[in-house]
């Protein structure tokens, strides 16, 4: 297994209102070659910063503490932005955000956009991009005529999927996708998640999925990692998380879904609040929502328990919790 | 009923012909994807839109035809929660303001008795203490808060009904799934129908009792929500309960 993408100890703060925001801290984790991971957790968890920091696109009022994000054995943080630019973004990785779809210049044909990258990242005649963004159009399965409309005349599972065509341009190795169906009804979302697990088989591209959603995320990835309030919180293949969920945040988000197949069983939300960024209280994060929560957990922060190979868990009683 | 509009290109049919029945302290569901209507009926139920045909029958009487007292009456009864909480409480208004303001609207204006409804509805949806969220204002609340707040303010005048569009649609899933039980937990003590509007059919199949499927403006499917997710029939239905991700129950 080729290590494709290795973010170590990653913290990052964000200034706001002249305080330091933890929105990050300590993560750690590695994407091989052809892995498709999915992130998962709810609003203010860090995912997004995760993804960000990845791409060296955080917002000016960010700060990375520490850690490293090695992407084929070299520091991004380290790489300057002219660099990154030319050698790391849209080349050999992209990103889809939720709201991507609207990003598509509204004045211009959604061809010519396409065009547009294709030329001026692969430095190719219109002639041979032209034959590209059709190919891609065909891997997305979208009509290439299409490509001569507006984006107002797409809807928005097709605007969505024409810039996942626009991010494959440069053949990256690693494509990141944040909430890339969130904003798009249930049988569209179906297809989008179907075309990026047929970009996974056909073309080895790597994938990170970050979702709020753990039904999207099972159905489309191999691997998971759990995060909340800016932390890492379990990760593992997805048939140990699903089958054995070990973290209680974990088992607790998991009940949040309800059962389509068992629509009236037991659906239980977590009561309380995530934590406020901005002053951690000591120990584990979750621990005031927590229902094992002791009070080692309120003051000590947890460690992060391998249980199995590639199954860890952030709690003092992760093997206690495994029997 | 039939509800259009108008749009640059001509008439738009947001609801055509279409027909329900909800009773007493039921939930039923109208689940569609979007641009299916959905919207549009919760809204032409409170008469926040005016259907181009059709009656709507509230206790036997056409609320098309209520003005005045009548019409009053008839809000009072029927009740909405929105799906934004960032918006849908006025932002410069305390809590107190916004549980007043429906109160004096109707006519109660015995300060007792305001204060009274309003402990009692912050009480139900889990505002505690209720003083302590009576002079905070939406910016100070969570999401799961101010929906709470929204829910309270549905509730300070005792409806029979309240439409309940995408209600838990924005909040995090760990609130959404308090929120849902709050709503049912509320429709057992106070005795509420609930129109739950949802594009989640998930959701629905845990909230409703009954589901209608709604497709470009018309009811392609009604039954049980068991039935509707476990054994859908018609193609529309099929494919839409086939799309949902299955992967966490298998």
């Amino acid at each position: 297994m080729t290590e494709l993408l290795r973010i170590e100890n990653l913290t990052v703060q964000y200034l706001l209102n002249e305080r330091y925001v933890e929105a990050l801290e300590d993560a750690s984790l590695t994407v091989n070659k052809g892995d498709t991971l999915g992130i998962v957790g709810e609003s203010g968890c860090g995912k997004s910063t995760l993804a960000l920091a990845i791409m060296g696109i955080l917002p000016e009022n960010a700060h990375i503490k520490s850690g490293r994000i090695l992407f084929e054995g070299q520091d991004l943080l380290k790489m300057p932005q002219a660099k990154l630019r030319r050698d790391i973004r849209w080349r050999k990785i992209s990103m889809i955000f939720q709201s991507s779809m609207n990003a598509l210049n509204p004045v211009y044909k959604v061809g010519s956009t396409l065009m547009d990258v294709a030329e001026f990242k692969l430095k190719v005649d219109r002639d041979k991009a032209t034959a590209i963004v059709q190919r891609l159009y065909g891997l997305v399965g979208m009509d290439p005529t299409r490509l001569r409309n507006y984006p107002h005349q797409y809807s928005g599972g097709m605007r969505q999927r024409a810039v996942i065509a626009m991010s494959l341009i440069c053949e990256p190795a690693l494509i990141i996708a944040d909430e890339p169906t969130t904003a798009l009804d249930v049988v569209v979302q179906n297809q989008i998640l179907k075309t990026l697990k047929k970009l996974r088989d056909e073309l080895d591209i790597s994938i990170v999925l970050i979702s709020h959603d753990v039904g999207v995320i099972g159905e489309t990835c191999e691997n998971i990692a759990v995060m909340y309030g800016g932390k890492l919180f379990e990760t593992g293949s997805t048939k140990q998380l699903f089958t054995e969920p070990n973290n209680p945040y974990t088992r607790a988000l998991l009940n949040c879904f309800p059962d389509p197949v068992n629509p009236k069983s037991v659906l239980k939300g977590i009561p309380g609040e995530p934590p406020d960024l901005s002053a951690v209280p000591p120990g584990c994060r979750y621990a005031p929502r927590c229902t094992y929560a002791k009070e080692i957990c309120r003051t000590k922060s947890p460690p992060f328990i391998e249980l199995e190979p590639g199954h860890q868990s952030l709690c003092h009683f992760a093997r206690e919790l495994s029997q | 009923m039939s509800d259009e509009s108008q749009s640059s290109t001509g008439m738009i049919t947001a609801v055509d012909a279409l027909s329900f029945k909800l009773n007493e302290g039921e939930t039923l569901g109208l689940v569609g994807q979007s641009g299916s209507g959905k919207t549009t009926v919760g809204k032409l139920i409170l008469r926040l839109e005016r259907p181009s045909e059709g009656r709507i029958l509230f206790e036997g009487h056409d609320v098309l035809q209520y003005k005045g007292k009548q019409l009053k009456d008839f809000r009072s009864k029927v009740q909405m929660i929105f799906q934004d909480p960032y918006e849908s409480l006025d932002p410069r208004l305390s809590l107190r303001n916004s549980l007043e303001e429906p109160l004096i609207v109707h006519g109660i204006r015995s300060k007792n008795e305001q204060i009274a409804r309003m402990d009692d509805v912050l009480t139900r949806v889990g505002l505690i203490p209720p003083q302590r969220y009576l002079q905070l204002r939406p910016h100070q609340l969570s999401g799961g808060q101010r929906q709470r707040a929204a829910i309270a303010r549905s509730l300070i005048l005792r409806p029979k009904l309240v439409v309940a569009d995408e209600p838990v649609s924005m909040l995090d899933v760990s609130v959404s799934a308090e929120i849902l039980n709050l709503m049912l937990e509320l429709r057992q003590s106070m005795n509420i129908a609930y129109l739950f509007i949802t594009h989640n059919l998930a959701h629905a199949g845990y909230f409703c009792d009954r589901i209608c499927v709604m497709n470009q403006g018309r009811i392609v499917e009604e039954g049980p929500a068991e039935k509707i997710l476990r054994s859908p029939e018609g193609a529309y239905t099929r494919r839409l309960i086939s799309s949902i991700p299955l992967y966490l129950h298998k």
